[in-house]
């Protein structure tokens, strides 16, 4: 609950400045002519409306009490939050996004299958070793080997050499 | 006619070319099926099939992998809640829920059904009334094409009847969304924060397929604490619409076939504007809106009849006038250049064959890509028997490719991992992660063709210029329409509430 007032806010905060931001920043347009401002600055006005519309319905639909008894979880609620699975995942997720082009296609799919595999519960690394394998070789073959889609190869050069030892092999099978 | 029908058919059933285009129907119901390969990356890839075809096989063969390639976007849409090309967007909404009622086999049945009525009916159109129809989508200017995308807009309201005012808020973050980048107009980088990656702009798909497919598995990881696979689709088999559901479901096939030809035709319109289109029309118009998004066959083959039927409807001004209706519509007019044909009126008078030979293809693909949809939909569906613990972390990565396969670059990546994570809070804050998508699609073709119009007008002033644009009949009755549409869910209930009393008086 407190998140969703805070989102709201920050959200009102942000279109607030996006709309003197734009009118700022584009060049000043023809009498009788829609600027490049203002369709960002007429969406601006309607999304601004509609924020306070849905605070007002948020301070309608909870009472003080409740609002306040959410402030009052909300640091043990975020403490949860960063040990939670959903956190690590969104981690991982993060993580496996600004490695998939340094580190390449088939180290980056490899360790995420096994790592996010372990996350969501399963306990036989072998099986998940496999299974990352098989999978990894699968998505490789079917996106690069017969679609022609381009897939990263890494910049790190030991990785890039394990990358073409394995692609060797899986052009191979 | 009839002559030039029997031509183009028996070009179609001559052995070789018979088993091309079965070919290009698994092709391209693969392609389409795998995220991030749009239609239009389907038909690229279907290109180097035809160097050694002539021109008209090369059409037809390319029109078959392009048919094909929608309807297969709409199985992982169903399956995996991944749009596989972004005209599935809508089918994602009730789909999906019906892949975890338990009704995969159902819905990918009624999608396949009603994706080949949708296909076939469009390419009868696209015989029957190709001169006319392009005549009359030539007429339509800059605002009367925004009309029609606002037409799509209108949707906004009836995505969450109960939830109106976080769906609007999430409808406009979309088309705040689409502003970023260069301004569509004077070409200078906008709300782009002094970011050079962002001058570029919003990418769609990777942005889709984040907060559809990332934001999923992250719910997910919430969910799951022992391995299972997904809720009931683990049996599932493509289970064909009984007659009696086809029969409840007429009248939104034959509205959706209509509404997603004359979609189709438009330039610059094409199959996401056409399944957003249907889907909202048919949400207006049923009996039970509010089942919507819950999971019912009505959701299906709105969107489906509607996105097949507009790749019939792109056809017509490429063949008529040698104008691509559609990005894809681009790539296969490219293709014919290569070859030497002249693209134009001319073309359908010197080589009347291309029409007939593109009509039986779309006529003939639309029949096969049932029983090769059929067969690809039973490996799909198995998928589902694997343990989420190996599903999830595999569809992350799908959908990663999916996102680099873009434009090959690792920014995207990144973006579709964020939009997972804000698709996370969306979802979270109840705000409408369909509602976002929509105003992301619609928010370019809305601006561009408003401010062209406006630009084209005459008057001395803003409002005088207004007046003008809107006073076109097509323009004005359209945004007539899309008003009454969009305000219909807010006052009805206030309605509701003045009729009430007088009833109990």
């Amino acid at each position: 609950m407190a998140i969703e007032l805070i989102v709201n806010i920050l959200l009102l905060i942000f279109s607030v400045f996006c709309f003197f931001y734009v009118g700022a920043t584009m060049p000043k347009s023809a009498p009788t002519e829609l600027g490049a401002e203002q369709w960002p600055q007429a969406i601006l006005i309607v999304l601004i409306i509609s924020i306070l519309w849905n605070l007002r319905n948020y301070f309608k639909r909870n009472s003080r009490s409740d609002i306040a008894q959410a402030f009052k979880n909300f640091i043990p609620d975020v403490v949860k939050f960063f040990k939670s699975k959903l956190f690590v995942g969104m981690v991982m997720l993060v993580v496996m996004a600004w490695c998939y082009e340094p580190v390449g296609f088939l180290a980056t799919c490899i360790l995420f299958l096994i790592a996010y595999g372990m996350l969501l519960g399963e306990r036989r690394v072998w099986f998940l070793v496999v299974t990352s394998l098989v999978i990894t070789m699968i998505l490789y073959i079917g996106f690069s080997v017969f679609l022609g889609v381009l897939l990263p190869r890494g910049y790190v050069p030991f990785l890039r050499e394990i990358a073409l030892f394995l692609e060797k092999v899986f052009q191979g099978i | 006619m009839f002559d030039l029908l029997l031509s183009g058919l028996a070009i179609v059933f001559q052995p070789t070319m018979f088993i091309l285009i079965v070919f290009a129907v698994f092709l391209g119901t693969l392609f389409g099926a795998l995220p991030g390969v749009s239609a239009t990356m389907a038909v690229t890839l279907a290109i180097p099939f035809t160097y050694k075809m002539d021109a008209v096989r090369a059409i037809v063969f390319l029109v078959a992998t392009y048919c094909a390639s929608i309807t297969g976007g709409g199985m992982t849409a169903i399956l995996f809640k991944i749009p596989g090309v972004p005209s599935s967007a809508p089918t994602t909404y009730d789909g999906y829920p019906m892949a975890q009622k338990g009704q995969a086999g159902k819905a990918l049945g009624v999608q396949l059904i009603c994706s080949a009525i949708g296909g076939i009916f469009s390419a009868l159109c696209m015989l029957l009334l190709s001169p006319q129809l392009t005549q009359a989508a030539l007429s339509f200017g800059p605002s009367e094409l925004f009309a029609i995308s606002f037409m799509g807009l209108s949707i906004l309201t009836s995505l969450e009847t109960d939830n109106i005012c976080r769906t609007i808020i999430s409808g406009m973050l979309g088309l705040l969304l689409a502003c970023i980048g260069l301004d569509p107009l004077l070409g200078v980088p906008r709300l782009t924060f002094g970011n050079r990656l962002l001058t570029s702009g919003i990418e769609m798909i990777p942005v889709m397929i984040g907060i559809f497919a990332v934001t999923e598995v992250l719910k997910q990881t919430v969910k799951r604490d022992k391995l299972e696979a997904v809720g009931g689709t683990a049996q599932a088999k493509t289970e064909m619409p009984s007659f009696k559901e086809l029969l409840s479901i007429k009248w939104t096939i034959v509205r959706c076939s209509v509404l997603g030809t004359i979609i189709g035709i438009l330039p610059g319109a094409g199959a996401t504007i056409a399944a957003f289109i249907c889907y909202s029309t048919e949400q207006k118009l049923s009996k039970y809106p509010e089942k919507f998004g819950t999971g019912i066959i009505d959701g299906i083959a709105a969107p489906e009849t509607g996105n097949n039927a507009a790749s019939g409807g792109s056809m017509v001004p490429l063949l008529s006038l040698g104008i691509p209706g559609g990005n894809a519509a681009a790539v296969m007019m490219s293709a014919l250049v290569l070859k030497g044909v002249t693209m134009g009126p001319l073309l359908l008078i010197n080589q009347p064959l291309f029409l007939s030979a593109t009509f039986a293809s779309m006529f003939v693909s639309n029949i096969i890509m049932v029983f090769a949809a059929i067969i690809i939909a039973r490996i799909f569906v198995q998928v589902l028997k694997i343990p989420y613990s190996v599903l999830g972390p595999t569809i992350i990565m799908m959908a990663t490719i999916g996102a680099f396969a873009t434009k090959n670059t690792a920014v995207d990546v990144k973006l579709m991992a964020i939009s997972g994570l804000i698709g996370f809070v969306v979802v979270t804050c109840r705000f409408n992660s369909s509602a976002l998508i929509l105003g992301l699609v619609l928010g370019v073709i809305c601006e561009s063709n408003l401010r062209r119009a406006y630009t084209i007008a005459n008057g001395d002033n803003l409002l005088q210029v207004t007046l003008n644009v809107f006073s076109r009949p097509v323009t004005a009755v359209a945004i007539l329409i899309s008003v009454l549409v969009l305000l219909n869910p807010v006052l009805k209930p206030h309605l509701a509430k003045l009729k009430k009393p007088k009833a109990t008086v």
